[in-house]
């Protein structure tokens, strides 16, 4: 029998992937066409940059130039300079708070639709991923309107005789981007949430009833273990949303609020050290790869098959 | 006959809990709009009606341009992102190819990573190559994210779509090409449609990313953001009230096309 | 709480007048079941027919809108489901996927409060009954189907109850596992002495199992019997042809001899049938109903009710023959055993088929509409 050169790198392929043993018939070479432009999208788009950030960061600001020298000096001094580890625990610190606070103000409404809403619940469900749509930079504008020294609440308090000077301490600070990153953050822990509490079928629930638990029992013992890879889907994206955010840092955070995301950008602006800021970058990116393979790993764990 | 009981209204804690959210999360955006309205430049409340600010926004040049720039990316985006995500998609869906998770995490990357990421890699992808930063370096950017945005739309799409209609065709003498056009594609259209709107949403409200790689030439969202740097005026306003409108046409037009999944919106 | 009076109750489940509507259909028209303690008792009828919506609200998980419910003579009507005394096992199982077979187990006996070391030997007892010991520490997707339905159950059973209800519970297997199951719940319930309420649409598992059947159609009780009061006795039409197979055939009330018995001129032929307490008289349209098993294709015995016919259709249905006989525009189909059977009888020979006049019903031709009819 003659092996064509198709034969041959099916073959190829076949030894490249791990399937245990398994036998799987890989697609004759012809078939991956549709796959070109997408592998040289990923290549050209995603893979490419990613590893020419990578490779800036090991190189080194040199007067107005940048070094063709590969060294670690990025690394060090962020590992030495105490001042990126305190942004960084900062920022860790704010987006934590501003995903927690996102659950709290996501799951009640998500468990409140999906199980307790039956007409409307679509409408209800557009409802909340609206502002996911509407700029982003409104929102923003939204929230410096409301906490500003001239602004919404500073105005109502004043207007109502409650204050005489404006309450300077609404923005510019840590507080003012934790309540707006909760504000972006809320939509991104509810679909995932959502999602996941509506697919418990209602016999779970019915048999829990059946057999003696109360509302709350059945909460305690049913919906929420059941809803906990949705839980954790959600929180990883508004945790990770926060925490690379710029943008709102550097219009509501003042000093005070400084993010790792404004470190970043500035080293792009008037700093002009492009290694460290790449350094940075690659340092965020590797965080939020942890944390997106955590959450898979336990959210797999969890794995819930369902009948 | 039968009566029906008349179902008491329970005020649940949880409803007005609901609610309050609710209020949460649609306050803010009121506020901007009845901020544009206001006659005044300093934002101390509503003390009139005027829609002095919308006439004014017209007469911007530099804003109209910018306007005009970023329906030229984003519908440019979208365009090359249909066609790259519909091909990815089909690869996705129809191929046996190894390493379909990892695969699958790539694509996925540029819709969870933080734009920050994306926005220095694509600078220093754009150092090295020389390219100043100007509408390309910005069409780049966005194809970057709204390719993914498609193929996952279509590649749900495709995955329910059962292939015996391929076959069919296949079995009543269509080629390839022809099963693609004629059976498959009018089939995913939908599809396409959607993933393109919610693309095209997406980029047109875009900054993160295009921040990074912005020269003179500016989108909208940037436009606006450095109209932010000389304080909120209701000039501000106004036309985020319109890009609200805009986005909420935008969604609506969605509504029609997208069936609204989590997995979906978010991947 | 439970005080020597309520001891003296009658039925341990009652529904009184109970309807439920959804929308516009009546789910659940009118329904008077009473239950006796430790009976194996069906809700047997068509899909859509209620039987499953009564089991519910039985349970407590669905609301009624005209009517109460009593268990144990107690008015329960407006308890929720939690905590009433009865306990479901449900069609798709509802085996609650993050937790063990153990913890499946023991949910109802968390639910009041009792600690596991108490529930321990509860739990064994039970999964020994249903046996599947070995299996504590699997999950449900470590399972099979039947064995699911087994833990099902062992749940179900284990806080004692003193009814169980139980959804279709063998739709989902296979036949042979189905009759092995059948056999276990039966077992299981005369000796422990539960109340069961099964709800089912394969009525040869109703008519095996069950001291009593209530056959339902479109939220309708038709009949309420033993299984033999309802194959030998059926009060409507629905029930004489949903239940087995049956032979209609429609004619004209010529005369009325007694009390119980009518004359039907079927295709010329005059019928003697029974009468079994339904309204008809003289020249009414009537569906006269035969079991095939009942219709003798060339009897050794005179009958009353001799016809002769046409030899139209056999078919070899395994363990007997169904013969059809033509006369006139009438077909009726006979059941013959194939020991009986003269295997020289061919299609379009001249036969005699009988009957006699006890083992024939008669319907008012009104009911017709309810007939399970399959074109």
């Amino acid at each position: 029998m003659n092996k064509s050169k198709g034969d041959f790198i099916s073959e190829i392929f076949k030894k490249l992937s791990h399937n245990k043993g398994k036998k799987t018939v890989f697609d004759k070479p012809r078939a991956y066409i549709t796959g070109i432009p997408i592998i040289l999208w990923l290549l050209i788009i995603i893979i490419t940059p990613v590893i020419l950030m990578l490779i800036m960061s090991f190189r080194q600001k040199v007067g107005y130039d940048i070094s063709y020298v590969l060294t670690l000096s990025n690394y060090l001094r962020i590992l030495k300079k105490p001042l990126y580890f305190k942004i960084f625990l900062r920022s860790f610190r704010i987006a934590l708070i501003a995903s927690v606070l996102a659950i709290f103000a996501g799951y009640p409404l998500a468990y409140y639709i999906s199980r307790k809403i039956r007409k409307g619940r679509n409408l209800l469900f557009m409802l909340i991923i609206t502002p996911l749509w509407i700029s982003y930079l409104v929102r923003i504008i939204a929230w410096r309107t409301i906490l500003g020294n001239r602004g919404l609440i500073n105005s109502a308090l004043m207007a109502l005789g409650l204050i005489k000077e404006p309450l300077s301490f609404l923005l510019y600070n840590q507080f003012a981007v934790a309540i707006t990153l909760t504000y972006i953050a809320i939509p991104f822990v509810f679909i995932p949430l959502y999602t996941t509490l509506e697919k418990i079928p209602v016999s779970l629930i019915d048999a829990a009833k059946d057999l003696g638990a109360n509302e709350f029992q059945t909460f305690i013992n049913v919906i929420f273990p059941l809803s906990i890879p949705g839980l954790l889907t959600g929180f990883m994206l508004a945790f990770i949303v926060s925490l690379g955010d710029y943008i709102i840092p550097m219009q509501l955070g003042g000093t005070g609020g400084m993010m790792i995301g404004n470190i970043i950008w500035s080293q792009f602006g008037f700093a002009f050290n492009w290694p460290l800021g790449a350094a940075l970058g690659f340092i965020l990116f590797s965080i939020a790869a942890v944390v997106l393979a955590i959450v898979q790993k336990l959210g797999s764990r969890e794995g819930m098959i369902y009948e | 006959m039968i009566k029906k009981e008349k179902r008491k209204f329970k005020f649940s804690p949880l409803g007005i809990y609901a609610i309050l959210v609710y209020s949460f999360l649609y306050l803010p955006l009121v506020v901007v709009i009845i901020f544009s309205f206001s006659p005044t430049k300093t934002i101390y409340g509503l003390s009139g009606f005027t829609t002095k600010w919308y006439i004014r926004l017209f007469s911007d040049e530099a804003l109209m341009r910018a306007l005009i720039h970023s329906l030229q990316v984003s519908l440019t985006a979208i365009g090359i992102a249909v066609v790259i995500g519909t091909a990815g998609a089909f690869f996705l869906v129809r191929v046996n190819f190894p390493g379909k998770q990892f695969f699958r995490s790539l694509s996925q990357l540029p819709l969870i990573l933080p734009g920050i990421i994306l926005g220095i890699a694509l600078l220093v992808l754009f150092i090295n190559l020389g390219f100043k930063l100007s509408m390309l370096t910005i069409l780049v950017g966005h194809v970057c994210f709204t390719t993914p945005v498609v193929m996952f739309q279509v590649a749900s799409r495709l995955q329910r779509m059962p292939r015996s209609y391929e076959y069919a065709a296949k079995d009543l003498g269509a080629n390839t090409i022809q099963t693609f056009w004629y059976v498959t594609l009018p089939m995913i259209r939908t599809a396409i449609i959607g993933g393109a709107l919610m693309a095209f949403t997406m980029s047109f409200d875009e900054i993160v990313i295009t921040y990074f790689l912005t020269g003179t030439w500016t989108t909208l969202p940037v436009f606006i953001y450095g109209m932010m740097r000389f304080g909120l005026s209701p000039q501000v306003y106004a036309i985020s009230t319109v890009v609200l409108t805009f986005s909420l046409f935008l969604i609506l037009l969605m509504g029609k096309f997208v069936t609204v999944r989590g997995e979906e919106v978010l991947r | 709480m439970n005080s020597i009076k309520d001891k003296r109750f009658e039925w341990e489940v009652e529904l009184v007048g109970v309807t439920k509507v959804y929308k516009d259909t009546i789910a659940v028209n009118n329904s008077n079941i009473k239950i006796k303690p430790g009976e194996f008792f069906s809700l047997l009828g068509p899909s859509g027919c209620g039987k499953t919506t009564t089991l519910r609200i039985i349970a407590g998980l669905e609301d009624l809108d005209e009517g109460k419910v009593f268990l144990e003579g107690k008015d329960v009507t407006n308890v929720s489901a939690h905590r009433r005394n009865v306990n479901t096992v449900f069609q798709d199982y509802a085996i609650f996927p993050h937790m063990n077979v153990r913890n499946n187990v023991y949910f109802p006996l968390k639910m009041r409060k009792i600690s596991r070391e108490e529930a321990d030997p509860k739990i064994k007892r039970v999964l020994k009954l249903v046996n599947l010991e070995a299996f504590e520490d699997r999950y449900s997707s470590q399972v099979s189907g039947g064995q699911r339905q087994r833990v099902a159950l062992a749940r179900a059973l284990v806080n004692e109850p003193k009814v169980l209800l139980l959804d279709e519970p063998l739709g989902a297997l296979d036949f042979k596992l189905r009759i092995a199951m059948q056999k276990v719940l039966k077992d299981i319930q005369r000796n422990l002495n539960i109340t069961f309420i099964y709800v089912t649409h394969d009525q040869t598992e109703a008519i095996t199992m069950s001291d009593r059947i209530a056959v339902m159609c479109e939220g309708v009780i038709h009949q309420i019997g033993t299984p033999d009061e309802i194959y030998n006795n059926p009060r409507t039409a629905f029930v004489a042809s949903f239940i087995g197979e049956m032979n209609f055939l429609e004619g004209l009330v010529v005369s009325i001899p007694s009390s119980d018995t009518v004359e039907v001129s079927v295709s010329n032929k005059n019928i003697l049938c029974k009468n079994n307490d339904q309204k008809i008289s003289l020249n009414d349209g009537v569906l006269v109903s035969i079991r095939p098993e009942k219709v003798y294709v060339n009897p050794l015995r005179p009958l009353k009710n001799i016809v002769e016919a046409e030899l139209s259709r056999i078919v070899f249905k395994g363990n007997n023959f169904e013969i059809t006989a033509k006369f006139g525009e009438l077909e009726v189909r006979s059941l013959v055993d194939c020991k009986s059977w003269d295997k020289f009888q061919k299609v379009g020979d001249r036969i005699k088929v009988g009957w006699n006049p006890e083992d024939v019903q008669v319907f008012p031709i009104s009911m017709k509409k309810d007939m399970i009819q399959y074109e």
